[in-house]
């Protein structure tokens, strides 16, 4: 998880491992680390812009980032 | 007289040696209200059409917001426009920095300068008094050096410039104007059109602020927000890292921008993220004037190859993606270089990078050679390559004068079907945000009367669902997420009104990064003027700068035909999260018709209707509505 989203993350880390039940959403995941959902969160998984319904799975690779804009 | 302004425009005409002000009423200033609404106004009605971008008949315009220069975080920045040598429209660019803040408080809402200077000269703007000054022994000097020679010549410190390098000199039409030597006013070729008049640079001195109609509302605003933007916005990670802290998470879902386009994934991303640059080059943050996010990086660095002063800035998103990731570069110090030359030099970092990108890709297809480079091996990833066409394309050298005025002047030159590779849309190479994942961007990339220009449009991976994220477009009648990817008609409804809500902030000419709601900002204006504004004339404003600059880019010879993205974008990436997603080109074609309806203009020719600029108060500007212009064809821009 990166930026000010890194502090939801398991022990503040920016990369965690985690043991998640089959099936849960990406939604359902944020939500079990206490992540203020109101915040404004995109995520990548397994290589390609994630919404919040989308399923996890064994071995899914989950990037948690704030919104990119201008700059 | 309106309270909160300086209710003054300076006007230079260099040509005469002349310096007058002038001032308008309050329906001037309730109309265009400032920023971009006075460069929208002031080219259309004062500029003689299909004038050269280079000609002493161009109008340079330093455009503030009505709260500049006010102690409000955001509100120090400034808008600068012109005719663009780049694309033959309008430009109209916004900096940081406190050059405007500046210039609100020595008694100005705006400078105008016009004319040609007999030989190369600088204004000083101090309090109040203008003075045309000679700068013969500053042409040729970097903005670095510059800022120093005026400041001795002066016997002043802190003096807030607005200047030009060797770029801007040398009539490069991707220059930029510098201001405080490392904020950059820097789409669409503004430096040129600096150089072009022989004005090296702009100098201001200002202390009196305007008496704002209710200054307690002011400061119980900029309080409000100075306790609560941590909470509010981005602003934690663009105090610790600036912008770029995005780069790795970009590249996952395919926004970070690969080799001119032409790649969906850089192994590298890590190596070129803000939060590496922290690690090693970066020697602190600094902010604009009342500021408390603090977003700009200050690097320092020296090893065997180069160094870099602190006092050139360090790389922003824009520029670690544009020399790095762009050209296939991994080499963070050679990025901060480059962005330190550019800054010198004075190039928009944008489009210097988008061509240099696009030269890597012809020179790997054998469109360019050694021959034509000069010997230079100007393969994707060849830092030293990179900072060395920097310097030719400032100075105007060999394989530089081709590439100065951008990509797609270039590959007219090159020929050989190098246009093929010039990613631009009416000139002006695209900011680093991928369209063919955000859409909505992707449709204002193409309308956008400045080119693809990324500020213009708002981003449409914020409102991919629930949260706060959503607070932005709840307030403009979009109340539900919408994939990135979709570009329906109420994806199209929503860029539009999104593209109109940032108009009217380049009005004010405040900071996207400061998190001020639509409403805020009114508020803002309310308590400043003492006008009873609201968010209805706030939408309005940016309606009616989107159709000035449309009836004005329409005048200058532009057409529904420059309103399309390169045929790249219509294919997937063949690496990373995009390698299944295109732009549909049917469906954009659509979009581009829906946007058109949608802002009251045929939907046909994209041009706005009488009744519609009737609508907005500006049936004046119906007049330069070139019946030629209905016409859809393959009608190019006005070279300069």
């Amino acid at each position: 998880m990166h930026g000010p989203l890194q502090r939801f993350n398991k022990g503040g880390q920016r990369r965690a491992e985690l043991d998640v039940q089959d099936n849960l959403t990406v939604r359902d995941l944020l939500v079990s680390l206490g992540m203020d959902m109101d915040e404004p969160w995109n995520a990548g998984l397994d290589g390609t812009l994630a919404s919040p319904s989308d399923k996890l799975s064994d071995g899914s690779f989950l990037m948690v980032f704030p919104p990119i804009e201008g700059g | 007289m309106v309270q909160g302004l300086a209710n003054k425009i300076l006007r230079v005409d260099l040509s005469n040696n002349r310096v007058w002000t002038e001032e308008q009423d309050e329906f001037f200033y309730r109309r265009y209200l400032g920023g971009a609404g006075f460069v929208s106004y002031y080219l259309l009605k004062e500029l003689k059409p299909r004038i050269d971008p280079h000609s002493p008949d161009n109008m340079l315009i330093f455009a503030n917001g009505p709260v500049t220069g006010m102690a409000i975080p955001g509100a120090s920045r400034l808008c600068v426009g012109a005719k663009s040598p780049l694309s033959g429209g309008i430009a109209k660019c916004e900096s940081g920095g406190a050059f405007g803040y500046e210039l609100k408080r020595a008694g100005f809402d705006a400078l105008l300068v016009q004319g040609k200077a007999a030989h190369p000269v600088y204004l000083w703007i101090n309090n109040g008094e203008v003075q045309i000054k000679d700068a013969s022994k500053l042409w040729g000097q970097n903005v670095l050096e510059t800022q120093d020679a005026i400041e001795a010549e002066l016997g002043e410190k802190r003096v807030r410039t607005a200047t030009i390098g060797a770029a801007g000199e040398n009539l490069a039409a991707i220059s930029a104007i510098m201001t405080d030597v490392r904020n950059a006013a820097g789409r669409g070729g503004l430096g040129a059109v600096m150089g072009s008049k022989n004005l090296k640079c702009v100098a201001v001195k200002g202390k009196t602020m305007p008496q704002a109609a209710d200054p307690e509302k002011l400061k119980e605003m900029a309080r409000w927000m100075n306790t609560h933007y941590m909470g509010l916005s981005n602003a934690g990670s663009l105090h610790e890292f600036g912008t770029g802290a995005g780069m790795v998470s970009g590249n996952a879902i395919g926004n970070l921008p690969v080799r001119n386009w032409s790649d969906g994934h850089f192994d590298d991303a890590a190596m070129i993220q803000a939060d590496t640059l922290k690690s090693t080059y970066s020697v602190g943050m600094e902010a604009c004037p009342a500021c408390q996010i603090r977003c700009k990086k200050v690097v320092e660095l020296e090893n065997e190859s180069y160094k870099v002063d602190r006092r050139n800035g360090g790389p922003e998103y824009e520029t670690l993606a544009a020399f790095g990731s762009f050209m296939g570069c991994n080499d963070l110090a050679a990025i901060c270089r480059a962005n330190e030359l550019a800054g010198l030099h004075s190039f928009d970092t944008i489009s210097l990078g988008g061509t240099i990108a696009f030269a890597m890709e012809c020179f790997e297809k054998g469109i360019l050679t050694l021959k034509d480079t000069g010997g230079i091996d100007l393969r994707f990833g060849n830092a030293a390559a990179m900072l060395e066409v920097i310097e030719l394309m400032a100075h105007r050298k060999g394989i530089g004068d081709i590439l100065a005025d951008g990509s797609r002047k270039a590959a007219q030159r090159i020929g050989r079907g190098a246009e093929e590779f010039a990613m631009q849309v009416k000139g002006v190479e695209f900011g680093m945000h991928e369209p063919r994942l955000k859409q909505g961007l992707g449709l204002i990339y193409s309308v956008a009367a400045t080119g693809a220009d990324h500020m213009t449009g708002a981003h449409d991976t914020s409102y991919t669902q629930e949260g706060r994220g959503m607070d932005g477009v709840r307030s403009l009648g979009s109340i539900e997420p919408m994939p990135a990817t979709d570009l329906s008609a109420a994806k199209v409804a929503r860029a539009k009104n999104l593209h109109l809500s940032r108009n009217f902030t380049d009005s004010m000419v405040t900071c996207l990064f400061s998190p001020w709601t639509l409403r805020q900002q009114v508020e803002l204006i309310r308590a400043l003027t003492g006008w009873d504004y609201t968010d209805f004339e706030a939408m309005r404003q940016g309606e009616r700068v989107a159709n000035l600059a449309r009836v004005f880019n329409l005048r200058e010879g532009l057409t529904a035909a420059d309103d399309q993205l390169p045929k790249r974008f219509f294919s997937p990436t063949p690496r990373g999260a995009l390698k299944n997603t295109a732009i549909d080109a049917e469906t954009m074609k659509r979009a581009i018709r829906s946007y058109y309806v949608l802002m009251g203009w045929d939907p046909v020719t994209g041009v706005p209707t009488q009744e519609k600029l009737e609508d907005l108060g500006i049936g004046w500007a119906a007049a330069s509505t070139d019946p030629a212009a209905k016409a859809v064809g393959t009608a190019e821009a006005v070279p300069a």
